[in-house]
């Protein structure tokens, strides 16, 4: 009884992993899809979700963010991208990268892919420039492409077609497991061929890497990594606090100048080990974690 | 101490495994299928349900045992996460030092103004490296083609080169002044031996939450609210809406 106990003790989910899981579950609700072998074609796909969720994952409730902007860009010489420009920007100012922390069913699986255990590369200067790819990815597959093929009406979601790891994992994967699509394997090429390739490399990446996919590759995370000063919910420093001892940065997992900058997810790993208690999760002035109700992990290992 | 040890590399081993017969079966599927069209129609599928059944009979058991391993792993092991911590940066030592000495070292300062000007030379190179790509990026004439395979080709050979070189040059300029930064540490050490270490350096700039933060947040979240409902307007929801309830064939693949 004594050793359940101290199991669990140290593999019980942490409040933001329950969240995580919650977020999933909530954004893929529709099961009985993955049951049919079909996708959700119900109203609420007409908004977005904040994290990286496929629209043609069987489970998907609402429409993927990153899609959406795609093919708004592409539809933009018909008609302006007001709708999808817009909801980016209130999930941005709302809760900008704590989506990518808290609510992206893509970073849950990163993460779970991590606790593999296996020798983990650590984030050094060299992984900190690498993480500035993501935004040359957001500008060339998510935004240059698109635009130039909507001025010939050609809608051409260059990220989705050529990149997208978890269009392939939840939408292919998903939906051409079930024999009720046996017909859509003879549609498949050079196209799935690559993606699948490059899933299967993003997924061994996670493992030896921290969220690899999430730090170098995802458009997402830069373009809400772009409201990191302004948004509303965010781990925040006490200046007046604040040492400057740099034990933040060390227990980061993510390439953070800083805490809070536009590489950070908010994930709240920081806050217990401040000795100066001076970081806590804030939606503007109200303290949502503070330094006396640090992450289950700290509370463990202080214990 | 042995099965600490012994762990990491089963697992490293295994996981590697996983994704190479992942990619090798893929790879044998889609080059058998290529050759089946090759040889017959051209409207012969190159993959097949059954086709990817039979690979699946050697590759399935492999993802599943790895599948087992990292569970059973996860649930022996003990859950002290090695998230990849970084060491020390050398910045706050630096700054540490810095409080500590008072007066800096004249080499010290050399070995700044020579990192402000190592940033210069590679921010100018990295400068130029992203004008070549944009240059190709933004010439409308590149994106003109119905080849989609031949314009993607033409533009990776177009833009990769100036991408590798502007990241290489950013690996260099980080090197050089990791080093710069050794040597700057070495002559605070000097300059330092003997006096007291102050327990931290000073604070990092952070964001504050100022009135014109907040006023400029609430003007974007107008513009924002205003964004969207014109979008509903103008039919924006719902293009959303039928590019969402209609299989993205791009998502998942297909073609």
């Amino acid at each position: 009884m004594v050793n359940v106990k101290a199991w669990w003790q140290a593999h019980r989910p942490t409040t933001r992993r329950l969240v995580q899981l919650y977020a999933a579950l909530l954004q893929n609700a529709h099961l009985k899809g993955f049951a049919e072998g079909k996708i959700y074609t119900g109203p609420t796909k007409a908004v977005c979700v904040p994290g990286l969720n496929c629209y043609s994952c069987p489970g998907a409730v609402g429409a993927c963010p990153l899609g959406a902007l795609q093919n708004a860009i592409a539809a933009s010489a018909n008609r302006p991208a007001f709708y999808v420009v817009g909801l980016l920007l209130l999930f941005g100012l709302t809760l900008g990268r704590v989506i990518c922390g808290w609510l992206c069913p893509v970073g849950m699986i990163q993460e779970l892919l991590h606790k593999v255990p296996t020798p983990k590369l650590k984030k050094n200067r060299y992984t900190r420039a690498l993480s500035w790819l993501k935004y040359v990815i957001l500008a060339v597959f998510a935004v240059i492409i698109p635009f130039w093929y909507s001025l010939q009406q050609y809608p051409l979601p260059a990220f989705c077609k050529y990149i997208c790891p978890a269009g392939t994992l939840e939408g292919a994967v998903g939906l051409l497991s079930h024999p009720a699509n046996a017909e859509k394997f003879s549609m498949l090429g050079i196209l799935f061929t690559r993606k699948l390739l490059i899933l299967a490399g993003v997924l061994a990446a996670c493992v030896f890497i921290y969220r690899a996919f999430c730090r170098f590759l995802c458009p997402l995370g830069a373009l809400y990594g772009l409201f990191a000063r302004i948004a509303l919910l965010g781990v925040r420093v006490d200046k007046s606090q604040c040492s400057g001892c740099g034990a933040c940065l060390r227990a980061c997992p993510m390439d953070v100048g800083r805490v809070g900058d536009h590489e950070c997810i908010h994930c709240g790993e920081c806050i217990g080990v401040c000795p100066e208690k001076a970081i806590s999760l804030k939606a503007g002035k109200i303290v949502l974690k503070g330094p006396d109700c640090a992450p289950a992990v700290q509370r463990r290992k202080t214990q | 101490m042995k099965k600490k040890k012994c762990l990491p590399a089963v697992m490293t081993v295994l996981t590697a495994a996983a994704c190479v017969a992942l990619c090798v079966s893929v790879l044998v599927l889609y080059t058998q299928g290529t050759a089946r069209r090759a040889a017959g129609a051209a409207t012969e599928p190159i993959f097949t349900r059954e086709e990817v059944a039979r690979q699946m009979i050697w590759v399935g058991p492999i993802l599943l045992a790895w599948l087992a391993a990292a569970v059973g792993a996860w649930a022996l092991g003990r859950t002290e996460r090695d998230l990849g911590r970084a060491d020390q940066p050398l910045e706050r030592t630096l700054a540490l030092l810095r409080a500590r000495v008072g007066l800096v070292p004249p080499e010290a300062e050399k070995e700044r103004t020579l990192r402000r000007r190592i940033w210069i030379a590679g921010g100018a190179g990295m400068g130029l490296c992203a004008g070549w790509a944009l240059l190709w990026l933004l010439n409308r004439e590149n994106f003109t083609s119905w080849e989609l395979e031949r314009v993607m080709g033409e533009m990776l050979a177009h833009i990769l080169p100036p991408l590798a070189l502007g990241f290489t040059a950013l690996f260099t300029v980080i090197c050089l002044c990791d080093r710069s930064r050794a040597r700057e540490k070495d002559a605070l050490l000097r300059a330092a031996r003997g006096r007291h270490l102050p327990h931290a350096a000073a604070p990092l700039k952070s964001v504050a939450e100022t009135g014109r933060l907040s006023l400029v947040r609430w003007m974007l979240l107008a513009a924002a609210a205003a964004l969207i409902a014109l979008g509903v307007i103008n039919g924006g929801l719902n293009d959303v809406f039928v590019k969402a309830i209609n299989i993205c064939t791009e998502c998942i693949g297909l073609g």
